[in-house]
């Protein structure tokens, strides 16, 4: 096998590659670990939340209220609406039309919103909110898009300074070489082989 | 003929078909010189020039035009005009000149290639792309019609074919009835 | 002829096989017999795949429930439309016609380019091979849509009712259509990459790729928005799903790269970043792939868990890594020397464009891949659904938007602040005047009247690129106003064609907008004869009366269809029916939970939204009536944006093919004739 300019390095590619093997071993033990307990087949996800009734009850939350609190919940199937949504829409959805009847036995039992979602969190988890908290771990969720963003409004911003400087000192380069006044060595044929090409805009 | 044979013969027919499809390019040879698909000619001269990332041409010119069209529907301010045309007009002269020596080169080496003086090609390169008058020689302006020193019409050479043309007026090709571009 | 379409399968694995192995052999030994064999091998590879997929369409059509795929996914009364389109309805099925498309397209760019980057193409017919290779097998070995049963059931089980919808027979095909695509502009990276032939007709060639990826992507998730609109009920079209975002991403990336290879054409820089984005587009639509085809995120959409997954979990890890090896090797040769006039100029506007469409995918991404990183480090599974996605997005979205506005009104290199002025000073006001009508007419909702200031902005910019476009023709060409009109756009398709498609964003973002005025659902319980009335968000009276329900039995379900009889103001409107449907099989047994039919009544300033969510006793339907603000204009916006395409892709004339070496020689000509 001769050389050929355009083959890779096989040996700089291997070596490249040793490096990675382990993870590449590695990634799909420890994903596969890690979804099995993600992906629940039984397809019912619903959980009873029967926290006792408070003792002479006073109801909190009106209508519209309790259609803001399930505003916020998301139903656990996997049809990444909330609960308000999924449950005026989505019929075949067992989850949503059960957790609306646990909210409602809460508001009657004189629970206010808060309330509502501590004893949903304590049997579902965070899962329960649509939006994941922002504080904790969770927060990163919400920070580091914007700090990606910002990362690389930074590094645009130095690019281009770069860039800038480069063309700064190019065009020094140019004038101090003379290169700037070729307008005055070209000759005429060649300026209007030049316009005939610029005129053409066919291209 | 048995249930179900005939899916299986068909089947068949059409793999057999597709590796003769497939596997004719091995068993007949290739002409690496002849075949214009091919990207190996020439002892790998051409893949080689190709090799590298070569600055992308026409940049310049491009530019250019775009420059002139940005200052006409006034984005461009008139000094950053001026400034940007005479840095792109100087780099689109220079891009001009690399064509025109690559060409030369270019001649230069096929003459070598068969064994003429590769100096002489150039200048004729050189020299051809100048009208030529019949009694004053070659003229300096690359578009005139008539020599300026003694009036007589200035021939020319079919931009296809290179057979010279020396009626004046032409507007076809007499050896390959190609229609001339100036016509 | 099932039994050749299950043979031929095989064979075209052998043929992806060939393909790959002589390609690059002959690329790296550079001999052209085994290069013209790849080529062959690779129709031959896309014939055999087309044997295949027509066995299983035959499968389908002759009802040989012998084969699993078929008895799972159609039914003898299932109509001949969504026979033919249950190819792709389920998993096995859709893997063939994935590979089917890429084996076309792997087809299709040995064809265009067999007289062109003749030294790139062994490299990029291999790639092509490679991928189609590893589609095959995974389709033969994990996911094969020619498996029998043991035995032959009476009849199929059907297909799921949500998938009998005509946006269902033509959004996944769409889709496909596009995220194959990526493969292409990604083969043609690798070969340029080991070729290190980053320039000239690698660009155009990855450029006209990458258009009809993104082209395709874009009619893909606008119809998929459709049919989410029109079937799944819940009167939206968007609901950041992961499968959702998953299509999002490679088109987000794909127009990323779309915008900054004009600087690498225009200004041979970001050469690196653009093969990135290349890549990045094809890894992504394979990660889509991988998250729909795993069942490792829930979603709706997904495909049911298999292990075809984890075939595609290994290819994105090994595709990842084989590349970035790759480009690390080749880091030098795309050095470029990078020199910008200005910090105010065109370019700049690209990459902050650049930076917020990248931004977008990976807020998207992050988003979407969150919760498993959530219960991996600290072991609690969290949501993170709409609410996130919409107020994260919204904002880069809106910028987006901005700049959409923006960079057309910088000039290449540089601007100063005198010509910045005047070209911004008319956008900018009409942003401001539409801001200002529409606090006038009572509009008080802050994020509304960004958007619509924005896109007043928007608008006028891409007016105003026309009309001074046209003026600066008129004078530098002498052209009359019809003629200046036509060949700006002719002979500048793809400024004037990017523009078209803007203009289209701007008309989907109008209409998004339209969602803050979205009122809650209504439920209301409706016997025969009775009354709802309803108040729109425009300030009109709607009465809907219920004219009763009917009963009755069609091709292959049983349908309850309530009638409405509507008005406005009292302005009688077309009536509306809305449907629930009980699916059957041939023996009339119920398949399927029951489904619904949406009625929709579609006008300019709102769609009338009628949802039968079920029924309380005998003769009382529940519905569920909605009015949603101007979400016609998001499909409109989509045939914009599409049209727009189709100007940025039309053909040249041969002129531009032939590029620069041919401009220039006509010069010589003429002073070779010298007449």
């Amino acid at each position: 096998m001769f050389p050929s300019p355009n083959a890779v390095s096989r040996r700089s590619f291997l070596r490249r590659g040793a490096a990675i093997v382990p993870a590449l071993v590695m990634a799909p033990g420890v994903l596969q670990g890690q979804v099995s307990s993600t992906v629940n087949m039984e397809g019912n996800y619903y959980l009873p939340v029967r926290p006792p009734a408070k003792p002479n009850p006073v109801v909190q939350l009106d209508e519209e209220a309790v259609i803001a609190l399930e505003r916020t919940l998301a139903c656990p199937c996997p049809c990444t609406l909330d609960i308000y949504t999924c449950r005026t829409t989505d019929v075949t959805c067992s989850n949503s039309p059960a957790i609306h009847g646990d909210v409602i036995r809460m508001v009657n039992g004189g629970y206010n919103a808060d309330e509502i979602l501590l004893e949903l969190d304590k049997v579902y988890g965070q899962r329960i909110m649509a939006s994941p908290a922002k504080s904790g771990f969770s927060l990163m969720v919400w920070f580091m898009p914007f700090a990606a963003l910002a990362t690389g409004a930074l590094a645009i911003a130095l690019l281009v300074r770069t860039w800038r400087q480069n063309a700064v000192n190019a065009t020094a380069a140019r004038v101090d070489g003379g290169v700037g006044r070729i307008g005055v060595q070209a000759t005429d044929d060649e300026m209007a082989r030049l316009q005939a090409a610029l005129r053409d805009d066919t291209r | 003929m048995p249930d179900g044979s005939l899916p299986l013969v068909l089947g068949t027919l059409i793999a057999l078909g597709a590796l003769t499809f497939v596997l004719m390019p091995l068993l007949s040879a290739v002409d690496e010189n002849e075949d214009p698909r091919s990207a190996y000619s020439r002892d790998g001269v051409r893949a080689a020039q190709s090799s590298n990332i070569s600055p992308d041409e026409g940049l310049a010119i491009e530019a250019l035009r775009e420059i002139e069209f940005d200052q006409a529907t006034g984005k461009l301010s008139d000094s950053d005009y001026e400034e940007l045309k005479a840095k792109y007009t100087a780099l689109a002269l220079a891009e001009l000149r690399e064509r025109d020596d690559a060409a030369i080169t270019s001649v230069a080496r096929e003459a070598l290639a068969e064994g003429e003086d590769p100096v002489e090609a150039a200048v004729r390169a050189v020299q051809s792309r100048r009208p030529n008058c019949g009694n004053c020689g070659p003229r300096p302006e690359s578009d005139s019609v008539y020599c300026s020193s003694c009036g007589s019409y200035l021939p020319g050479a079919c931009g296809s074919c290179g057979v010279k043309i020396t009626q004046p007026g032409a507007r076809f090709c007499t050896g390959c009835g190609g229609q001339l571009a100036a016509a | 002829m099932t039994l050749v379409g299950e043979l031929s399968l095989w064979v075209a694995i052998l043929m992806a096989a060939w393909t790959t192995t002589v390609s690059w052999a002959g690329g790296y030994q550079r001999r052209s017999d085994l290069v013209f064999s790849g080529e062959r091998a690779m129709y031959a590879t896309f014939a055999f795949t087309m044997v295949a997929s027509i066995g299983l369409w035959y499968a389908l059509f002759t009802h040989d429930f012998s084969l699993r795929f078929v008895s799972s996914y159609t039914s003898r009364n299932l109509p001949s439309v969504y026979t033919f389109s249950a190819f792709w309805a389920g998993q096995a099925g859709s893997m063939l016609f994935w590979t089917l498309i890429l084996s076309g397209y792997g087809a299709l760019a040995v064809l265009f380019n067999r007289k062109r980057l003749r030294e790139m193409m062994p490299w990029v017919t291999g790639t092509m091979g490679l991928i189609t290779l590893f589609f095959l097998l995974a389709t033969a070995f994990a996911a094969n849509p020619f498996e029998r049963l043991d035995w032959v059931p009476a009849d199929g089980r059907g297909l799921n009712p949500q998938l009998q919808n005509p946006g269902m027979a033509i959004h996944p095909p769409m889709l496909y259509f596009g995220y194959v695509a990526t493969a292409v502009p990604f083969a043609f990276a690798i070969g340029a990459l080991i070729t290190r032939q980053l320039d000239g007709e690698w660009l155009a060639a990855v450029r006209r790729w990458s258009l009809l990826s993104w082209f395709f992507l874009t009619i893909g998730i606008v119809l998929g928005m459709w049919w989410a609109y029109v079937e799944l009920g819940w009167s939206g079209y968007w609901a950041w799903d992961p499968v959702e975002n998953s299509s999002l991403l490679p088109w987000l990336t794909g127009t990323a790269f779309l915008h900054s290879i004009m600087i690498q054409e225009k200004r041979g820089m970001l050469r690196k970043w653009n093969v990135t984005l290349v890549v990045l587009t094809f890894l992504l639509s394979i990660l889509g792939t991988f998250i729909t085809r795993s069942g490792v995120i829930e979603s709706v959409h997904a495909f049911a868990q298999s292990e075809v997954g984890w075939w595609f979990l290994g290819f994105l890890i090994a595709a990842t890594i084989l590349t970035a090896m790759l480009v690390s090797t080749r880091l030098k040769d795309m050095e470029a020397k990078a020199e910008l006039e200005s910090m105010v100029s065109r370019e700049a506007a690209f990459l902050y464009n650049n930076l917020v469409l990248v931004g977008i995918a990976f807020a998207t991404l992050w988003g979407t891949l969150f919760p498993i990183l959530s219960e991996w480090v600290q072991d609690e599974k969290i949501t993170v659904g709409m609410p996130f996605f919409n107020s994260v997005n919204t904002p880069l979205g809106l910028l987006l938007l901005a700049l959409t506005g923006i960079g057309p009104l910088i000039a290449w290199r540089r601007a100063s602040t005198a010509n910045l002025k005047r070209q911004f000073l008319m956008p900018v006001v009409m942003g401001f005047v539409a801001v200002a009508v529409l606090m006038a007419l009572g509009m008080r909702h802050f994020y509304a009247l960004v958007f619509y200031g924005i896109s007043g902005f928007v608008a006028t910019t891409i007016t105003q690129e026309f009309v001074k476009g046209i003026g600066a023709r008129r004078r530098m060409y002498q052209e009359g106003l019809a003629m200046a009109s036509v060949r700006l756009v002719a002979r500048n398709r793809r400024r004037y064609g990017g523009y078209v498609v803007h203009f289209g964003v701007v008309v989907m973002f109008a209409a998004f907008a339209g969602q803050f005025f979205k009122k809650d659902y209504a439920q209301v319980e409706l016997k025969e004869g009775d009354t709802y009335a309803a108040v729109d968000p425009w300030g009109h009276t709607w009465n809907f009366r219920s004219e009763g329900l009917s009963r009755y039995n069609t091709v292959n379900r049983n349908v309850t269809a309530i009638s409405l009889v509507v008005d406005r103001d009292g302005e009688p409107m077309p009536p509306m029916v809305a449907e629930r449907r009980q699916h059957f099989d041939a023996s009339q047994n119920a398949t399927f939970e029951p489904s619904t039919e949406v009625a929709i009544l579609e006008m300019a300033g709102q769609d009338v939204y009628v949802f039968f969510s079920g029924m309380l006793d005998a003769d009382t339907a529940i519905l569920t009536i909605n009015f949603n603000p101007l979400v016609i204009w998001v499909w409109i916006g989509g045939i914009i944006m599409a049209f727009g395409g189709v100007i940025v892709m039309w053909p040249q004339a041969e002129r531009r093919e032939r590029g620069y070496a041919a401009e220039m020689a006509p010069q010589h000509e003429e002073v070779l004739v010298g007449a």
